[in-house]
């Protein structure tokens, strides 16, 4: 009898442990949630404040958070955060390494981190916050560049990292951004650029030109790029061009700009070439349409019936700057393996007001998406309108997820770290 | 002329209807209503070229984008030597510009394809409005600097 009645509070207690569905209830959320908007349920900490113009982001088994700067901060690249006393607050804020960038992830002890030339690595011992000694280079012999020279990365899981290269031009115009200037045909920048490179995530010295396999190609620029470990597929969110009135003012009108054309959320698979700039997607018809560059009216589709259309498109310039699958229970069932990718925000939709400056969760079963995309947490502009990007107050920039479940976002403006967390019911 | 207008509505019809069942974009100001308050404004030709040439990425209000380019407003290279701002817009700029502890990373295309009465009505009207420069850059002095300007090989047309 006893036996029983105790199998019964054992299951009683074990049923509430599941329904209750806050494993963080110690955590107190910030009255304000750190000055963004969340679903119900949820609440945010913020925790740590002005770091620099934050990129990336990467939280170790441990709870320590990495943070990669576009700019050096304190004469450093990075900085790497600790809370000792379990309140969701950094106290511990150490800036470290000599590299600025974008992408940063920790993978087998290590802590891998991108310039926008090199892919490098510490070591990292799970105690000490920050690594010792100098990096090792992982991939280098990445061009140059002044445009799209991000390098975010992402690793499948059995031994390879996958690094964006950027094209550096908006739509392989002969003179780049250049009104009426045409397209080269067929695009030389798919060569080096424009495309995902794949390397083995623990050889040293690769040169991107030897030792790299370019995965797949015709991707302007992808700074949201993460493996799906649920599905073992690597998706992305490109970035699509600018300025279709600008350069093309007899084709395009300052409303067709600012919502032409629909960033792509994209499947990418091995050995694939995407559309770019051959095509841009209209997300209005639902369709690949033709570069101007490459002939296009407007309405035109051409050869782009040959590539393969995203599995979702969002508004126009709103700037996917990162993606993660979310493979924790920390959040309600409905989140599990869904996708949660952050908008930096437009600065092309002029006359209209600047948008985007969210993070938006996409629900997916398996492979795609099971449902519409649906915002998150938003409120980051800190105000209803915006003429252009200064005026934000932040700027959703880079995503991870904790080892409680926890969701860290970074903000490129002043560089705000938040913890979003679910609070129950 | 019809079929241009017809279609041009139709874009506008799918876009509205877009707009009201999209996903939460409902706090925004309704973009046909900004569209019209915009093209019945005065605006002067120098501003309407600014607007268009250079709008995008030093933004309308020339606050420009943090991070890629450079704000105009006060900004001590609108205010600076009136052949050198000629020369940036006529050769555009390729390397990092610092500025304001700031690092910006976008390149400037060459926009020598304005002519130089368009360069001197742009440039007169960014030195007034985000310098509180008065005197204006004259096409003349567009002239004397594209003069000094090797051509691009075999692009320009």
């Amino acid at each position: 009898m006893k036996s029983q009645m105790l199998i019964f509070a054992a299951f009683l207690l074990f049923f509430s442990c599941t329904e209750k569905q806050s494993n963080l209830s110690h955590l107190l959320a910030d009255p304000d949630n750190g000055g963004i908007t969340l679903p119900e349920g949820f609440g945010a900490i913020v925790v740590a404040d002005n770091l620099g113009r934050a990129r990336h982001i990467a939280v170790n088994d441990n709870g320590d958070v990495y943070v990669i700067l576009q700019r050096p901060d304190n004469e450093h690249g990075m900085v790497a955060l600790r809370d000792t006393t379990g309140d969701g607050k950094a106290d511990l804020i150490s800036y470290f390494g000599d590299f600025t960038g974008t992408g940063i992830g920790i993978h087998n002890n290590h802590l891998y981190f991108s310039s926008d030339t090199a892919v490098m690595r510490y070591a990292l011992d799970g105690s000490t916050l920050v690594p010792d000694g100098e990096p090792e280079i992982i991939a280098m012999g990445f061009i140059p560049e002044r445009q799209h020279a991000a390098k975010p990365f992402t690793f499948d899981g059995i031994g390879n990292i996958y690094v964006t290269v950027g094209a550096p031009s908006n739509n392989c115009q002969e003179r780049d951004r250049v009104p009426g200037s045409q397209g080269m045909d067929p695009c030389p920048l798919l060569e080096r650029y424009a495309g995902i490179w794949r390397f083995r995530e623990d050889l040293l010295n690769q040169h991107q030109a030897n030792d790299g396999m370019r995965y797949a190609s015709g991707i302007r620029h992808a700074v949201a790029l993460r493996w799906n470990s649920h599905v073992g597929e690597l998706y992305l969110v490109q970035h699509g061009r600018d300025q279709l009135d600008q350069l093309f003012p007899e084709l395009y009108d300052s409303e067709q700009n600012a919502n032409l054309p629909g960033e792509e959320f994209l499947l990418i698979r091995e050995g694939q070439a995407y559309s770019w700039p051959y095509c841009y997607y209209d997300p209005f018809r639902e369709e690949l349409v033709l570069s101007p560059e490459y002939g296009g009216d407007g309405n035109q589709i051409g050869r782009c019936s040959e590539f393969e259309k995203p599995l979702m498109s969002f508004p126009a310039h709103y700037a996917p700057n990162d993606l993660i699958f979310y493979h924790a229970d920390q959040f309600p069932r409905r989140f599990r393996h869904g996708a949660f990718i952050a908008f930096h925000g437009s600065w092309n939709r002029s006359p209209y007001g600047q948008e985007g400056y969210n993070i938006v969760f996409v629900p997916m079963k398996e492979e795609r998406p099971a449902g519409p995309w649906e915002v998150f947490a938003n409120g980051f502009a800190g105000k209803e309108f915006l003429n252009s990007p200064r005026e934000a107050e932040f700027r959703p920039m880079g995503l991870a997820t904790g080892p409680d479940g926890s969701l860290y976002v970074t903000d490129s403006q002043k560089g705000r770290i938040w913890r979003i967390f679910y609070l129950g019911k | 002329m019809k079929t241009v207008f017809r279609s041009l509505l139709s874009l506008v019809l799918v876009f509205g209807s877009c707009r009201s069942t999209g996903h939460e974009n409902k706090e925004q100001a309704p973009a046909g209503l900004k569209a019209e308050t915009f093209t019945f404004q005065e605006v002067l030709p120098e501003e309407t070229l600014y607007n268009q040439h250079c709008g995008s990425c030093h933004q309308r209000d020339g606050s420009g984008v943090p991070g890629m380019y450079p704000s105009l407003v006060s900004n001590p290279v609108v205010s600076s030597e009136r052949e050198y701002l000629i020369r940036i817009v006529l050769e555009g700029v390729s390397g990092p510009v610092h500025s304001k502890n700031e690092v910006y990373s976008a390149v400037m295309p060459p926009q020598d394809y304005l002519t130089d009465e368009e360069i001197s009505l742009i440039l007169s009207y960014v030195r007034k409005r985000f310098g509180a420069i008065q005197d204006p850059v004259t096409l003349f002095e567009v002239e004397a600097v594209r003069n000094t300007i090797q051509p691009r090989s075999g692009l320009v047309p």
